[in-house]
């Protein structure tokens, strides 16, 4: 009898959040995996990891005598397109391995304010008939819809409050005097918490349903990196998990293994997915000085927008790592970290425009910046990157195209303050 | 069966059925439904989609995904009320409440038992 074939593409991923250590989601030993958790992927990788002991005592021999299972663990990896919800508000498919990312689940925004007029100017400015709800003097990523004759202004943007009744949208440019339409503060804000305790179960189901089925158990991250400016956002994500346990061998499994489980489930029959590819170069790049601007016009004059970057990759490292050292036991217990390491390197077109000269002056003189780096332009798609206080690398000025470019390595974020963990914010709006 | 319609702002997958613009029906079970307001497709129930206030015409003409380049003002509106809609009937499943409970809720409702 011939063994089925297994073809790649005929796998789906489900990724659920995990709220007890060591436990795959279930209820009464039956695996609650179910429609709604589908997550589509380019490629996953679960694997196990166990240790290999050897006798370290001398033999009298050069030759290596037979070795002895040590402790366990597993790995996993993920990558897939940058792909929010399409719903503002609504968390994006990849959610548990976000919270797991950042330690807790995102805030939802809320509150929509009527916009009567905008100005044909750089950047625009929009006046409201009441109070548009964000503090005067403060920041905050809105959406603006249904916006008529300035049409630049509809989109995603990272709005400074003027007054309570009139708003400037950071790096735009107007297309002619405006009105109507709707401003919305409704979006996932993702910031970190200092916590451990936010695990995923990673599913991985193959067709036919005879093959291997895997599942991640207490799934950790400890790594996430965001590319732009390809032809399709992705990003990708990895870290520790308990064990990955197989349905092939699932019943002569531990009770760490099972994690909970008495059967290994099928697929469910008709996954639920969502949300749309974002061409991964469109989007707004915009910097300026780490320092509380006090006015509109004060930042205005500081934020600068880059028009000719070359690419950005966003790299989360958020050292979590599975505690491997408990007497008695062959898995691990808990989970440990370390301080975290924000970090943004780009490609930019050397020009002798005032941006380019600014931002390598920044970088030489080791000013902290903000980055404010739009992903996509679709309301309910848009992924905005929030860095602070950035210390920029000395960028290196190559010559390996047709046309300069400074190249920014790692430079890291860090916080405001201890206590507002700022370093990195995303927002999906 | 509960009859519902996508007020999504992209596109959501149900198996391999893709919806894309607002205003698309799909007819589901009492339970695929709780599991597609809960996988985030945004559906809502006829009479909840009634109440919005799409007209024939802002549908046929912005509903579809492709075609919605520069929505109307009065589009927009209605479907940021739409949404809202939306995420209210999932935090009321999210936090469990039954589905039917959640449905015989909707005044009107087009459920079959």
């Amino acid at each position: 009898m011939s063994a089925n074939i297994s073809f790649s593409r005929l796998e789906r991923n489900y990724v659920q959040g995990a709220a007890i250590f060591g436990t795959i989601p279930n209820s009464s030993g039956t695996a609650t995996v179910s429609n709604s958790n589908c997550l589509r992927f380019i490629r996953t990788e679960l694997q196990n990891s166990t240790a290999l002991l050897e006798r370290q005592d001398k033999t009298g021999s050069l030759s290596q005598e037979g070795l002895v299972g040590g402790r366990r663990s597993g790995r996993w990896s993920i990558e897939m397109n940058t792909v929010a919800n399409g719903t503002a508000g609504v968390v994006p498919d990849c959610d548990p391995i976000l919270q797991a990312l950042f330690g807790q689940s995102a805030s939802v925004g809320a509150g929509t304010a009527s916009i009567t007029t905008s100005t044909n100017a750089t950047p625009i400015v929009l006046s409201f008939g009441g109070a548009h709800g964000i503090a005067s003097g403060s920041f905050e990523v809105c959406s603006i819809s249904g916006h008529a004759t300035n049409t630049n202004a509809n989109g995603v943007w990272l709005c400074y409050a003027n007054n309570t009744t009139s708003l400037t949208l950071v790096g735009s440019t107007g297309n002619g005097v405006g009105s109507g339409g709707t401003l919305s503060r409704v979006k996932l804000t993702y910031s970190f918490l200092d916590t451990t305790t936010n695990y995923f179960a990673l599913w991985s189901f193959r067709t036919p349903a005879t093959l291997d089925q895997r599942v991640a158990n207490t799934c950790i991250v400890s790594e996430a990196t965001f590319n732009l400016n390809q032809d399709v956002a992705s990003w990708t994500a990895s870290g520790d998990c308990l064990w990955v346990a197989r349905s092939s061998d699932f019943a002569n499994y531990d009770t760490t293994q099972t994690g909970g489980l008495t059967s290994f489930p099928a697929e469910p029959a008709s996954p639920v997915t969502n949300g749309v590819i974002i061409p991964g170069f469109t989007g707004r790049f915009v910097a300026w000085q780490s320092v509380a601007s006090t006015s509109a016009a004060t930042f205005a004059a500081n934020a600068q927008t880059f028009g000719t970057i070359r690419n950005v990759s966003v790299r989360l490292q958020t050292p979590r790592m599975l505690v491997m050292d408990t007497f008695g036991s062959y898995y691990a217990t808990t989970v440990e970290a370390d301080v975290r390491n924000i970090s943004v390197s780009f490609n930019i077109y050397d020009d002798d425009s005032t941006a380019v000269n600014t931002i390598k002056n920044w970088g030489d003189e080791k000013v902290p910046l903000d980055f404010y780096i739009n992903l996509g332009t679709n309301i309910g798609n848009v992924w905005v990157f929030c860095l602070k206080n950035v210390y920029l690398a000395n960028h290196v000025l190559g010559d390996g195209q047709l046309r300069f470019d400074a190249a920014y390595a790692d430079s890291r974020a860090t916080t405001t303050t201890l206590a507002v963990r700022d370093e990195f914010t995303l927002v999906i709006d | 069966m509960v009859v519902c319609n996508y007020i999504g702002g992209e596109a959501s997958e149900l198996g391999h059925i893709e919806f894309d613009a607002v205003g698309q029906t799909a007819n589901l079970s009492e339970r695929g439904f709780r599991e597609v307001i809960l996988g985030g497709a945004a559906f809502l129930p006829k009479p909840l989609f009634k109440r919005v206030g799409f007209t024939e015409k802002e549908l046929d003409e912005q509903g579809p995904l492709g075609l919605r380049h520069l929505p109307s003002e009065s589009f927009c509106n209605k479907l940021i009320i739409a949404q809202q809609f939306y995420r209210e009937l999932r935090a009321e499943l999210e936090s469990g409440v039954p589905v039917e409970e959640v449905l015989a809720a909707l005044e009107g409702s087009e459920v079959v038992p």
